[in-house]
């Protein structure tokens, strides 16, 4: 991994971790779209429920569904993170 | 003291009930102040803009060209590249008008427009908006449809990611909306409560009332200057996310 | 609470509506003066820097050639120098040659003179000493001098007078 002291004082960029400070801000952004996917998807189950009047199971699927999603969101932006390629390290 | 009364006076929206023939006019206290910032960023923006030689006027182009330059250079082109130029208007515009209603929110009396939902899932649809429309000008209409799945997906898969991925554009437009909203909401209510703590108590006796004031009005000062940092914080963001999502849609090939 | 939750169209509509004219007019009267007032100098400054380092190039150019012309005249002018040195010494070998060849002309031409005059001072002074041999032989003798002798005495005086010349000369 290239460290901080590889590169002249003046010429340091300024990296929290290994990632850029765009790809930081996209990190810490992950957290609450999972919450909003699982949110929507009880809101989904919920208005299921009002439509068939099937009483909790409409928002229990929506629950797992809405946890799939999130997931699915949460890993496919983890991988284009990682193999983007200004994020990969020189080795 | 009624305290319901009085975070529905200070948190939520008011409507003023301004009919025009038969069609429900959205005046409300939120939307009259959301008038009042607009008229004041227009001020600013044609100040910050003045042509003239004398010292203000050179002061003030020269805090314009450093706001553009700023916006230009740390948040448009690294997000969408040098072709994000055009694209630089709204994000000015973006960034002063949730930085000025945040901040319009600190000031006593005023209302706070972005811890209204629809607010700020006006702003964010207006956002969503620009990735779909930057979306369609780089790839054509069909390009950016098919731009939705990934290349080399087998053609089984396709019927499965495609809502998918639509609903992941739909989630982050949300969550735009939800971050700023929930940020400006819990604050302004967190301010509201310390103060409500100090009437509440004093309602049952007034020497613990007073007594409570000061570790409340502490908390208080020290909330207001988070809430300032907030404020600045969460227009950054909401800015700098949109041109990352414009970008990733600019550049999804 | 239900109000902080649902969304209100209407005012959704109008924030839309509002924040577009905004952007706009926004974008006719502040940002179009600003990023053009940007643009221009940057670009002023980039034609600067590229004229900069276009005129520093042809300076160096410049004085590359200068420097080789400065080179030539040099050499030139070291062979010139050279050439005006062996020229300035042959001039001086031929001036002294002749110099020296017209001296000795000239001395040849005095000695040749002081020869002549000698001379001529010789038979001035002999006829001087003829004529007053002659008075003092016509006063002492005061006889008729006869010729031939007399020109037997002149002679053997006049020998006389030439050994001491040349005793003296």
């Amino acid at each position: 991994m290239t460290k901080k002291k590889d590169f002249p004082k003046e010429k340091r960029p300024i990296r929290l971790g290994p990632f850029s400070p765009q790809d930081h801000l996209v990190i810490t952004t992950l957290g609450l779209e999972f919450a909003v996917a699982v949110a929507l998807g009880v809101g989904g189950g919920f208005w299921i429920d009002t439509r068939f009047s099937s009483a909790p199971w409409g928002m229990v699927s929506g629950v797992f569904c809405g946890f799939a999603l999130g997931m699915y969101i949460l890993i496919k932006e983890s991988r284009r993170l990682s193999q983007e390629e200004k994020n990969k390290e020189q080795k | 003291m009624d305290v319901s009364h009085t975070i529905a006076h200070h948190i939520l929206d008011h409507d003023f009930g301004v009919m025009l023939g038969g069609f429900h006019l959205p005046v409300t206290a939120h939307t009259l102040t959301m008038l009042g910032i607009s008229i004041v960023l227009l001020a600013v923006a044609m100040l910050l803009s003045m042509k003239g030689k004398s010292l203000f006027a050179r002061l003030m182009n020269t805090i314009g060209e450093e706001y553009v330059s700023f916006m230009r250079d740390g948040i448009v082109i690294p997000g969408i590249g040098k072709e994000g130029v055009a694209f630089l208007p709204y994000f000015c515009t973006l960034f002063l008008f949730i930085l000025f209603s945040n901040l319009a929110g600190l000031i006593p009396q005023m209302k706070t427009i972005t811890s209204n939902i629809s607010v700020t899932g006006g702003l964010a649809l207006c956002s969503g908006g620009l990735i779909v429309y930057a979306g369609i000008q780089a790839h054509g209409f069909w390009g950016f449809i098919k731009s939705f799945v990934p290349g080399g997906t087998p053609w089984w898969l396709i019927p499965l990611m495609f809502p998918l991925e639509v609903i992941s554009l739909l989630i982050r437009v949300c969550v735009l909306a939800i971050r700023l909203f929930a940020n400006m909401l819990s604050g302004h209510m967190v301010l509201l409560s310390l103060l409500l703590i100090i009437f509440i108590i004093g309602q049952m006796s007034k020497i613990a009332g007073v007594g409570a004031a000061f570790p409340a009005m502490g908390l208080e000062i020290f909330m207001t200057f988070l809430e300032l940092l907030v404020a600045f914080l969460q227009a950054y963001v909401f800015t700098l996310l949109t041109s990352i999502y414009v970008g990733l849609v600019v550049h999804s090939h | 609470m239900e109000n902080l939750l649902n969304p209100d169209f209407g005012v959704m509509a109008l924030t839309i509506v509002n924040f577009l004219l905004l952007v706009w007019l926004l974008h006719k009267f502040a940002w179009k003066g600003l990023i053009g007032a940007l643009e221009k100098r940057e670009k002023q400054i980039a034609e600067d820097k590229a004229a900069a380092a276009q005129a520093r190039q042809e300076a160096q150019q410049i004085k590359a050639d200068l420097d080789a012309k400065l080179q030539d005249i040099a050499s030139q002018a070291a062979q010139k120098v050279q050439e005006a040195v062996a020229l300035g010494n042959a001039q001086k070998e031929q001036i002294l040659a002749e110099t020296q060849r017209q001296a000795e002309h000239l001395i040849a031409q005095a000695k040749v003179q002081i020869e002549a005059e000698k001379n001529k001072a010789l038979s001035d002074v002999r006829a001087q000493v003829v004529s007053t041999a002659l008075l003092a032989a016509a006063k002492i003798t005061q006889q008729q001098i006869d010729q031939q002798a007399a020109t037997r005495v002149v002679d053997a005086v006049l020998q006389q007078v030439q050994e001491s010349g040349q005793a003296r000369a």
